[in-house]
């Protein structure tokens, strides 16, 4: 009907496309595809064609392009920003490496943070002694402070460090890759992300010396008291609620209890048990409707808020994900301060330009990339859908929509029945001159009770925001956590509202208790309770219905599909965004109704095929592939067979050095190996299920990590040796076989199982086998032949069952021999050595060995013998294949020459 | 016992009675309290104990210290050649294998000569 021309969609939003282009320009860089000195160029010319043709229509295009160019200087910038004299640097190039011991000058930075046995502060490194040499420096560096005694714990609090202290420490810096593994996430990129350039442990504050004490900041009386509350809130409540109420409120993570984690991550709401962008938007949403009582005045709002929010983002520690979460609520705040009528795509692309401009490698953060994603769902999709739905449903005849909406029947009698209020109704019918007969047909009433309406309706608006969200994030959680949860929509409102309620519950408790311990002891209790019931709900709903599914990722061209996904997505942002229902159209385009459908069908095509993840297994080769994974100390060796069957010896696992601990201890959320190493490892591979699983003997070194794997993939069978001791470190394990109803087989000397034309015999222990032994020395002992090649699996077995086995005729020439216990003395007997003669001895063992794996005895017996040594701990994986004649092997890292 | 006291004292003074009673109560037990634990030098070394010098004693010696076995022992000489021997005491917490508790047992029969070094 009219004649004027649309304004171009991109002008709504400029900043948002500028901020997509500069992201676009980072990209490039990284990738070296855009050379320095052309950005300058393109960056120079763009914009002083963007000022001289500002008249044109198409000028912004310009803008867009010099974005890019800046994009990429901005990323060069960063890069020069890593200079020589970065403790990154100095490691990177060998000056440094963690056998070093060093002294270590510098500032702190940040903390003492509390932590379970200690505490974590962050050190502005100043400079770095080795023997003599002072190597000056710069750069941040993590340190733990180990103080597991009250002499320690006191001796620490004596020091009085705060940020802005000097200290001295004598301590090693480590920036090690830890387990060098095919997919695995690389912890220098982790710490890179996070600004740190090497992590630390002084094991004793007496290793500490404080040479000077900063300038007084008022920001120490902040984490002073911080401190403080943590303390007590460790001493008023019990351990799992304590350690969620100091990671959720203080952003303190170092209290959560592993167990509790463990469900949240299953759950889909680990993010609300640290402080994110969601606790900065609610504290920023309380602390502006309290400020909204107070004052009017726009601008005294926003600085009030803004300075309270800041404070606190400040006190609980500023780690970038909180820094992040508040420039973009603060842009938010002041985009309504300025009374523009504020677009918040707009305001995020404002945000991501300042955040970006900031540092531009963020946005290869996977925090990053998670925050944003987040914000954009509910910015582009969550909100908008959600405001038509209202003004849909809550339709008057007004100057500005004289006109019902325009939709599908159903959707209008769905959002009549949410949001119309038939009193609001009557109330402006009796206002106006005028009077008009509604035909409005809401699904059912709300029995006359409007607040059952509106309590309804928050649900489902939750419920709108929270898909949104899983929608967007759906291939990053499957690539980042190999994690899809499915009832993450409904969890994260139901753990958010019980989490909030637990925090008040407990400030009422921490707040009475300054005064009196005993009348705050009912509102501990009851956030004790609600806590209890935090965790325990969650639980039920994973395990009674249907729990987090893991999946594997593809790789190589596949890969694509996570990028792919959201070019359907973004069109339905897009399509939601310009949708206006009240624009009388006469006749809506086919066009429309057709692609927007096509949209929603690739989506789901899409995200069936992220989460089914249909052909991500490498197609069977026709040999036989073993892979020993570098897990540190301890063994897992990942099987593949001709035909593509698979099968897992062992599966790492760290040794529990503390002991019996009592159930209520606090078990740190420390990443257990078998998840973020060997799950990992197989996941990159695109496998979700295996076939057999093997745990040789009780030892957590080699079935800790089998308790994640049973978990986390589809096992067909566990094969276990036949000890029968109690209690035994297998019995997790075995408890989860039973529970995951994988059939347990009990394997016996003389048992064979074949596999594909592949022969397993397994040599160790035999039945009845005297159980005095130690739990090493009746490990399974499995001979795996195929054609002409063997190889021998050893376990942990000691100078005992290697001398039986030697006189048993059974042990003849192997061709590739894991050396039992890691080579350590107790095995590898000259007579098994020599009767076996492998050409490859396999150690599975860490880079530095605690125990001092392995010996030099072993290590002498194995090269006398002819064999060729790799260590899993130096090369990382070793991979190992035959068609049955011929041998080939590789490793992760190359070896020396 | 009540109908005595009420006897004695009537009503009111039934409960002053039965307040000052409670006031005594927490006073003593809050007095009993303040009595210091006594305060014992833990660390004080009587002068007769030698204390071995880390940067000059031989393996033997070094080993007469607890928790120092032959393997330590061998550490403790490889960090002196490495780093030149050790600046103070505390240093041998760098030594794989002592930690902070086991140091803080053994803190008085150590020392480091820096003289030595």
């Amino acid at each position: 009907m009219s004649d004027v021309k649309p304004v171009h969609r991109y002008s709504l939003n400029p900043l948002f496309w500028t901020a997509a282009a500069f992201a676009i320009g980072i990209v490039l860089a990284s990738y070296r595809l855009l050379d320095f000195h052309i950005a300058v160029g393109i960056a120079l010319t763009s914009s002083f064609l963007a000022i001289l043709l500002s008249k044109f229509r198409h000028s912004g295009l310009l803008i867009i392009i010099a974005a890019v160019a800046v994009g990429s200087l901005v990323f060069y910038e960063e890069q020069l920003s890593i200079t020589d004299d970065r403790i990154r640097t100095i490691y990177d190039t060998g000056q440094l490496t963690s056998a070093d011991v060093i002294t270590v000058f510098g500032r702190v930075s940040s903390g003492p943070e509390p932590a379970h046995q200690g505490a974590v502060i962050e050190v502005d490194v100043s400079q770095v002694k080795k023997r003599d040499a002072e190597i000056n420096s710069s750069g941040r560096v993590r340190f733990f402070i180990n103080a597991d005694s009250e002499d320690a714990l006191a001796d620490l609090n004596a020091l009085g460090l705060k940020s802005g202290s000097v200290i001295k420490a004598y301590t090693s810096l480590d920036r090690d890759e830890r387990y060098h593994n095919p997919g695995v996430r690389s912890r220098r990129k982790m710490l890179d992300h996070q600004r740190i350039d090497a992590t630390a442990t002084i094991k004793s504050p007496l290793l500490i010396e404080k040479t000077a004490d900063g300038a007084m900041s008022p920001l120490n009386a902040v984490y002073d008291l911080r401190r403080d509350v943590i303390n007590d809130i460790r001493d008023r409540f019990n351990t799992s609620t304590a350690g969620i109420l100091i990671a959720s409120t203080l952003g303190d993570k170092y209290f959560l209890d592993s167990r509790d984690s463990d469900v949240f991550r299953s759950g889909g709401t680990f993010h609300i048990l640290v402080i994110s962008g969601l606790h900065i938007t609610i504290i920023g949403l309380i602390v502006i409707f309290i400020v909204s009582r107070i004052t009017r005045n726009r601008y005294a709002r926003f600085i009030s808020a803004t300075a309270i929010l800041w404070s606190y983002a400040l006190a609980v520690g500023a780690e970038p994900p909180v820094v992040r979460a508040a420039v973009m609520f603060t842009v938010l705040l002041f985009s309504h301060v300025i009374y523009r009528n504020a677009s918040m795509l707009n305001s995020l692309g404002l945000c991501g330009l300042i955040l970006l401009a900031i540092r531009p490698s963020d946005l290869f953060n996977p925090s990053f990339q998670l925050t944003f994603l987040s914000v954009l769902a509910i910015v582009a999709v969550a909100v908008p859908l959600i405001t038509q739905m209202r003004e849909i449903g809550a339709w008057m005849p007004k100057s500005d929509t004289p006109f019902p909406p325009q939709c599908s029947q159903f959707f209008r009698r769905v959002c009549e029945t949410l949001y119309w209020n038939e009193a609001a109704w009557t109330i402006e019918m009796n206002r106006q001159v005028w009077s008009a007969k509604l035909f409005k047909s809401p699904l059912f009433g709300w029995f006359g009770v409007d607040a059952l309406r509106r309590a309804v309706t928050t649900v489902v608006e939750g419920i709108i925001v929270s898909a949104s969200v899983q929608l967007f994030l759906l291939p990053l959680m499957a690539v980042y956590f190999h994690r899809i949860p499915l009832l993450g929509v409904l969890l994260n409102i139901w753990a958010g509202v019980m989490l909030a309620a637990e925090s008040v519950i407990a400030l009422l408790a921490i707040l009475i208790g300054q005064i009196s311990d005993l009348a705050a002891l009912p509102f501990v209790r009851v956030a004790e309770l609600i806590n209890w019931l935090l965790v325990a709900s969650q639980q039920f709903f994973i395990t009674g219905f249907v729990p987090d599914v893991r999946v594997p990722v593809y790789s190589g061209y596949a890969a694509h599909i996570y990028f792919v996904y959201f070019i359907p997505l973004i069109f339905i942002a897009f399509a939601v965004l310009n949708w206006r229902p009240f624009e009388r159209q006469l006749k809506i385009g086919k066009l429309k109704i057709f692609s927007m459908a096509l949209s929603l069908i690739l989506l789901a095509a899409f995200a069936a095929v992220i989460v089914t993840h249909p052909f991500s297994e490498a197609v069977p080769d026709g040999r036989l592939t073993v892979e020993f994974i570098d897990v540190g100390q301890g063994d897992a060796a990942f099987i593949t067979f001709p035909n593509g069957e698979k099968m897992l010896i062992d599966g790492g696992g760290r040794p529990n050095m503390s002991g019996d601990n009592d159930i209520d201890d606090l078990q740190p959320d420390v990443p257990r190996i078998g998840e973020i190493v060997v799950s990992e490892f197989l996941w990159e591979k695109g496998i979700s299920n295996i076939d057999h699983v093997v745990g040789t003997h009780a030892d957590a070194d080699h079935v800790q990590g089998l308790e994640d794997v049973l978990q986390n993939f589809n096992v067909g069978n566990l094969y276990v040796g036949n000890d029968d001791k109690q209690p035994s470190e297998s019995d997790l394990l075995l408890h989860i076989a039973d529970k995951r109803n994988v059939p347990i087989t009990r394997l016996t000397a003389g048992q064979i199982l074949n596999i594909d034309g592949v022969t397993i015999n397994v040599l160790w222990p035999r039945v009845g086998e005297n159980s005095a032994l130690s739990d090493n020395d009746l490990s399974l002992v499995l001979l795996i032949n195929y054609g002409e090649r063997t190889f021998l699996f050893t376990g942990d077995i000691e100078k005992y069952a290697e001398a039986e086995l030697v006189s048993s005729g059974q042990l003849l020439r192997v061709d590739v021999l894991k050396v039992a216990h890691h080579g350590s003395r107790t095995s590898s007997t000259t007579d098994f050595i020599s009767l076996s003669k492998p050409e490859f001895a396999i150690i599975s063992v860490g880079r530095r060995s605690l125990f001092g794996h392995p010996h030099t005895e072993v290590v002498k017996t194995l090269t006398e013998s002819g064999a060729k040594i790799i260590r899993t701990g130096q090369n990382g994986t070793i991979t190992i294949s035959t068609d049955g004649k011929d041998l080939r092997h590789s490793t992760y890292i190359p070896e020396m020459p | 016992m009540r109908i005595i006291l009420h006897k004695l004292f009537g009503t009111n003074g039934q409960k002053i009675v039965v307040f000052c009673l409670i006031l005594a109560t927490a006073l003593v037990m809050g007095c009993s309290k303040e009595i210091p634990p006594s305060a014992q030098a833990k660390n004080a070394v009587p002068a007769t104990v030698k204390t071995v010098d880390l940067n000059s004693a031989d393996r033997e010696e070094l080993q007469t210290i607890p928790y120092v076995g032959a393997v330590m022992a061998d550490r403790i000489i490889t960090f002196r050649e490495a780093n030149g021997g050790f600046e103070n005491p505390e240093q041998l917490m760098l030594i794989q294998g002592m930690s902070d508790k086991r140091f803080r047992s053994i803190r008085h029969l150590i020392r480091a000569d820096i003289s030595k070094k």
